[in-house]
């Protein structure tokens, strides 16, 4: 396995290829492991080799197979110098009773692979996009009164000191009198602030899971 | 998925996408109706091309059970 040899190959030539497969979740870890040294071999057998492999362990399915509602999904990424053996490949995986589905697809010439750690916790670039025009129709909702857009900016900081008055306002008074008390209060209310993030980040995780699911 | 009318591109356009991913779930999902229909192009905004993108991509999904057909 001389890994630079086989980029520099997948670079200029051979075609990307990745096959998901989804396994009983019924079965014992060495029977899974087995069953998994099985696709390797078909793989490589189909003059394919893998250069990555992702197990995405026990998933619930979204809909019930053949009476089961979970699955062991795993994905190899491999690449094929003769791709017509493939066909092979798939049948003896359709053949085979532990393999609830598979699927083989031929991945873009620069494709980037993402691990499941990526696709689960960065969220899409459509959320964020969300979230960002969640915003502005509130701010929307004050242009009307006036149309300039300078106006805005003055405004905006004029809500925000009443969400954190004692950061900015506290702090001034404060000083006058004494400094010492003075920290101990602005950084009880900044924890609260972050620990209300916390709090919030927590739950608005909790549906996306559900969704997902 | 109703657009913003006024935005003419299409959102995958504008960072370019080659390519939309079955796996990617979450960049998925906003494009079926709750009901796990694929959503029509003239509500996702989308183009031509990346509308069937993500078509081939949600019934990959599917198909592998990261989706349901229907809910």
């Amino acid at each position: 396995m001389s890994s630079t040899d086989v980029q520099n190959v997948q670079n200029e030539e051979l075609e990307k290829y990745e096959l998901m497969v989804i396994l009983m979740a019924n079965l014992s870890q060495d029977d899974t492991e087995k069953e998994l040294i099985k696709i390797k071999k078909l793989i490589n057998d189909a003059t394919g080799e893998i250069y990555h492999e992702d197990v995405w362990d026990v998933r619930d399915l979204a809909y019930m197979i053949n009476k089961q509602d979970k699955g062991y999904y795993v994905i190899y990424y491999f690449t094929l110098s003769e791709s017509k053996h493939l066909v092979e490949m798939e049948r003896e995986l359709t053949i085979n009773n532990t393999v609830i589905r598979h699927l083989l697809v031929k991945s873009p010439r620069n494709y980037k692979m993402k691990k499941l750690a990526d696709l689960e916790f960065s969220t899409g670039d459509r959320r964020t996009h969300r979230v960002d025009k969640d915003a502005p129709p509130e701010v929307k909702g004050v242009k009307p009164v006036s149309s300039a857009p300078r106006p805005r900016a003055e405004r905006a900081p004029a809500h925000v000191p009443a969400h954190t008055p004692a950061v900015h306002a506290a702090p001034a008074p404060a000083k006058v009198a004494t400094t010492a008390p003075a920290a101990p209060k602005e950084i009880k209310k900044t924890m609260d602030i972050s620990d209300l993030d916390s709090q919030l980040e927590s739950l608005l995780d909790d549906p996306d899971i559900n969704i997902k699911l | 998925m109703a657009r913003n009318k006024y935005s003419k591109q299409c959102e995958f356009c504008d960072s370019d996408a080659q390519y939309v991913d079955y796996k990617n779930v979450k960049a998925i999902m906003p494009f079926t109706t709750k009901y796990a229909k694929i959503v029509p192009k003239y509500y996702s905004g989308l183009c031509l091309r990346h509308q069937k993108m993500i078509a081939r991509a949600i019934k990959r999904a599917r198909f592998m059970a990261l989706i349901p057909f229907v809910k």
